[in-house]
């Protein structure tokens, strides 16, 4: 694993193991903003490790928010800090089994939630593949970063702000339409 | 024979709006061929055939190309051409130490097939391929912007792409809609209600929009001015 993606994965478990360490209501909107702060890591070098902490993060927000008066932190606190050790001791294999063993622990945190969870994990993919399109990679490069079909990402973006936020200069516009308009006449 | 490409999202746009049928029509008018690249076929059909999700959308999308409205282009020129345009692209953009993987196979495939078979545009509604081509400056700003990183830039590459693509002309799925519109493809949807014209191209551009086609709200406002001005 590169040297900066340890690193910034290192901060972000240590953050994690912060907020989680005392139950508290602000615990969800913490989470939610450490998962936005995840992703740049995503776009700029597509690993499997940035992705798969982005969506941890996303998804244990959804989790909390959801179960938070029942939700065990306990089992998930020993988890990020058996992945933290294992990936400041460069167990690379170690910690990518850990961090999986943390999204099967989020799975079954509640059988009658199976679905949801499954959804959010779901939501999360998709929710990361559109900041990362909005970060300026391509929407084919950014589905498949995220193992989503371009299908549910163009629906997904189509409902955000991105094509607002950086829009085209109204010449192109008109000279786009121009050239269309001589392909059909 | 002159020829359009088609990257598979504006075949998305327009599936989502039950518009696909346009293509047809947009076609008898054009008086050329519309292409699909082999894997934009690939993620418009066989993916989601395989899947529960766009399943009967993809089966739609099938029927267009069994018809021969929408063909597939695939040679091993267009795939040389790809690769090519791929690793250049791929390698424009620096952050942290990593070049950005900024582009897919897929969208280089279209790209490719426009310069190989010289064709007179490319439809592609996602906005990084087109800014590449068009204006990479705004690709870097929005990089810088986003990522918070500073962005080192590979002036050749990014000149070998230029030069490699300076002679494509893009559209969206929401230009061929205004076409759509004007050539009287959507009449049968007027409404019986005030305004029918402005609301109906109002549906159909909001329609794409929220489908995915990187086109924004302003630019859909001035759409509308210039199409009822008329």
């Amino acid at each position: 694993m590169n040297e900066t993606i340890k690193k910034d994965i290192l901060s972000i478990l240590s953050e994690t193991i912060s907020i989680l360490g005392v139950k508290e209501e602000k615990d969800v909107i913490e989470m939610r903003e450490l998962s936005n702060h995840t992703i740049h890591n995503s776009s700029i070098f597509q690993d499997e490790d940035s992705i798969s902490i982005a969506i941890l993060a996303y998804s244990l927000s959804k989790i909390i928010e959801r179960k938070q008066g029942e939700l065990d932190y306990n089992s998930i606190l020993n988890l990020l800090v058996s992945a933290h050790g294992r990936l400041e001791k460069n167990n690379v294999d170690d910690y990518r089994k850990t961090i999986k063993k943390l999204f099967n622990f989020i799975s079954t945190v509640d059988a009658r939630l199976k679905m949801y969870i499954e959804e959010v994990i779901n939501q999360a993919q998709i929710k990361k593949g559109s900041k990362i399109y909005e970060h300026g990679i391509s929407l084919a490069r950014a589905a498949e970063i995220l193992g989503i079909s371009q299908w549910e990402l163009m629906f997904y973006i189509g409902k955000t702000k991105i094509a607002d936020a950086y829009e085209d200069e109204q010449a192109s516009l008109k000279n786009r339409i121009g050239y269309a308009r001589g392909l059909f006449a | 024979m002159r020829s359009i490409i088609f990257d598979a999202g504006p075949v998305i746009s327009l599936t989502m709006n039950n518009l696909l049928w346009l293509l047809e029509p947009l076609k008898s008018h054009y008086k050329g061929e519309f292409y699909l690249a082999n894997i934009a076929k690939n993620e418009l059909v066989d993916r989601p055939l395989k899947t529960k999700k766009f399943k009967f959308e993809a089966l739609q999308v099938m029927r267009y190309i069994n018809k021969g409205v929408l063909k597939i282009v695939e040679n091993e020129k267009i795939k040389r051409t790809a690769i090519e345009l791929l690793d250049i692209a791929n390698t424009c953009f620096n952050a942290r130490g990593s070049w950005i993987r900024i582009v897919h196979y897929g969208e280089m495939e279209g790209v490719a097939a426009c310069i190989r078979l010289n064709s007179d545009a490319f439809v592609v509604d996602e906005r990084t391929t087109r800014m590449l081509i068009e204006n990479p400056k705004r690709e870097v700003e929005i990089l810088k912007k986003t990522l918070h990183v500073d962005i080192k830039v590979n002036e050749e590459n990014l000149r070998k792409f230029r030069s490699l693509t300076k002679d494509i002309r893009i559209i969206r799925s929401v230009e061929l809609v205004t076409i759509a519109y004007e050539l009287g493809l959507l009449n049968e949807f007027l409404p019986n209600i005030e305004n029918p014209k402005e609301t109906l191209l109002d549906s159909v551009l909001w329609g794409v929009k929220l489908d995915g086609c990187a086109v924004s709200k302003r630019e859909i406002e001035q759409i509308l001015k210039m199409e009822i001005k008329k």
